[in-house]
């Protein structure tokens, strides 16, 4: 597991990929930071980061869709499935490196919240929020771009099918209510963003940090049934 | 050294490989011969742990690959059809890596600059495999399999799609591996079958054909002995002489060269050289060649196969 995490870190900066997420992020994010912050004077770091999401949505399929597809159109997954390793190891491990790549893009927001604290009173339990639900939503994309990226040995699939469902979870929440409450609630269940909304609002619900958890282990699992499920056809 | 009992593999309705099973023994070199599509490469995957059979056991070195994967999966080292290369890393690094995952103990650095130059490839370290040519993928291949000095090696068809010198040199390296390490090597080519294995097991439509040496497989095959002999002078005479030794079934008179002589092909039960030389001076003839021709692996490759196809 250590040795494919590794590897797939230096993956991402050895091709364009990891510097291509990280800096469009940057800018993009740095572009809703500068407006809210520095223009418009909040003293809250959570309105841009809500604003960014759109980005991740572009951005997280590029960062997930060769993790396995790859793999398997060049054959190197012969390699890893006749080492010593689980699958679970293997999907961990580039599940990890993804995450830290993402991580890296979160640090670029780092420098808004010093000018937050050095310029304005800054609400910390927020900011905290704001972070932590930033967080487990990039891994809820993560994993459900990692799951598409194990089911086809095509990249450019992989990278259509999980920009195509991110998108639609994105839109899920923006819609407005349909009145039939079965309908809501399963629309309610499909919006992956917006359960980032209270977090960023400062309110811990357990409910929340469940539900992003449950979906990353739920298409983690799922990306290593898919990789056994070929083994066992 | 590695077990195989009753393997089966079916994809979907399709059937790969059917009841298979076989041993290989400490030290053995084993060719895999079949045609494309014989099960070969479905084999080799099962036993190093890449695909789940339907129905088997494989055991190697003691441990089930099943249920104890890792105990298993350490003591083989896997060259795929196609090498498993990362193209955007430098052969050392890839090599790194390897070593990383498979848990290898040995002392990183000496392991590996030892692999590089047994497959050849120390003068490359430093480039990226994806600006290697094919005969030097293959070798980075080779090295990747050799990581860990696992006691055995499975080789799928090593030496395909290279040109005839970069065969032979992989050749060399396989056979100087041999003295350490047990060896499955499947190829659909002949020559380098004979050249190479101690045993070949001759696999079609997923079932064994045939299992013996290289040598052995040609006689009993043949079943029969045929010479070819080069005579001067009157050909009719000595073909007739050849005819009366016993054993002989049938004599033909392949070419009549114009200078005078023959080309005779004598076909008997057993190695009837001796009998026949007798025979052809007595009556007056002169043999300037003699040759016996054994049964090529081609040949009991069609054979066999043919037979399959006609059943």
């Amino acid at each position: 597991m250590k040795a494919i995490f590794k590897r797939e870190l230096m993956a991402y900066f050895t091709s364009p990929i990891g510097y291509v997420f990280i800096g469009v992020f940057a800018i993009i994010s740095g572009i809703y930071f500068n407006q809210y912050v520095i223009v418009g004077g909040y003293n809250d770091i959570s309105m841009p980061m809500y604003s960014s999401l759109i980005v991740l949505v572009l951005l997280v399929p590029v960062l997930t869709m060769r993790l396995i597809a790859e793999e398997r159109g060049s054959r190197t997954e012969q390699l890893l499935l006749s080492s010593p390793v689980s699958v679970w190891g293997i999907v961990l491990g580039k599940l990890g490196a993804a995450m830290c790549v993402f991580l890296g893009a979160m640090v670029t927001t780092f420098p808004y919240v010093v000018i937050v604290a050095v310029h304005g009173v800054p609400v910390w339990g927020k900011i905290l929020a704001s972070y932590l639900g930033f967080f487990l939503l990039g891994l809820s994309f993560v994993s459900i771009g990692l799951f598409f990226s194990s089911i086809t040995e095509n990249q450019i699939i992989a990278l259509v099918i999980s920009l195509g469902v991110l998108l639609v979870a994105f839109l899920m929440g923006i819609l407005p209510s349909t009145g039939i409450s079965l309908l809501d609630d399963i629309i309610g269940l499909a919006a992956v963003t917006e359960r980032f909304r209270s977090l960023m609002n400062g309110i811990f619900k357990l409910e929340d940090i469940v539900y992003y958890l449950s979906l990353s282990a739920m298409f983690t699992f799922f990306t290593v049934r898919s990789i056994e499920k070929r083994r066992w056809s | 050294m590695i077990e195989v009992k009753n393997l089966t593999k079916r994809f979907g309705g399709k059937v790969a490989v059917d009841d298979l099973s076989f041993t290989v023994e400490d030290g053995e070199i084993l060719g895999f011969l079949g045609p494309n599509g014989a099960g070969k490469s479905t084999t080799m995957n099962i036993i190093t742990g890449c695909l789940s059979a339907t129905d088997g056991l494989v055991t190697v070195n003691g441990s089930d690959v099943l249920d104890e994967p890792y105990k298993a999966k350490r003591s083989i080292g896997y060259l795929p059809e196609q090498p498993p290369l990362y193209l955007d890393m430098t052969v050392d690094e890839y090599l790194s890596f390897v070593y990383e995952l498979k848990k290898a103990k040995q002392n990183k650095k000496r392991h590996l600059e030892e692999i590089k130059s047994i497959a050849r490839i120390t003068d490359v370290s430093k480039r990226r495999i994806r600006n290697l040519s094919k005969g030097y993928r293959q070798r980075v291949g080779l090295a990747q399999a050799l990581v860990g000095n696992p006691a055995a090696l499975i080789l799928d068809e090593p030496t395909v799609g290279l040109d005839p010198a970069q065969i032979i040199e992989i050749r060399t390296v396989i056979k100087e591996l041999a003295h350490s390490h047990t060896i499955i090597l499947s190829s659909h080519i002949l020559p380098e079958v004979s050249a190479v294995c101690d045993r070949v097991l001759i696999i079609n439509k997923g079932k064994i054909v045939a299992e013996d040496t290289p040598e052995n497989l040609s006689h009993k095959v043949g079943g029969e002995c045929a010479v070819t002999v080069v005579v001067e002078g009157d050909a009719e005479a000595a073909a007739s002489a050849a005819s009366q030794v016993p054993g002989v079934k049938n004599v033909s008179i392949v070419t009549v060269r114009p200078e005078g002589g023959a080309e005779l092909l004598i076909k008997a039960d057993t190695d009837v050289r001796r009998d026949i030389s007798t025979a052809v001076s007595t009556a007056g003839g002169t043999i300037i060649e003699m040759k016996l021709n054994e049964l090529s692996l081609e040949d009991i490759f069609i054979k066999l196969t043919e037979g399959e196809a006609e059943e």
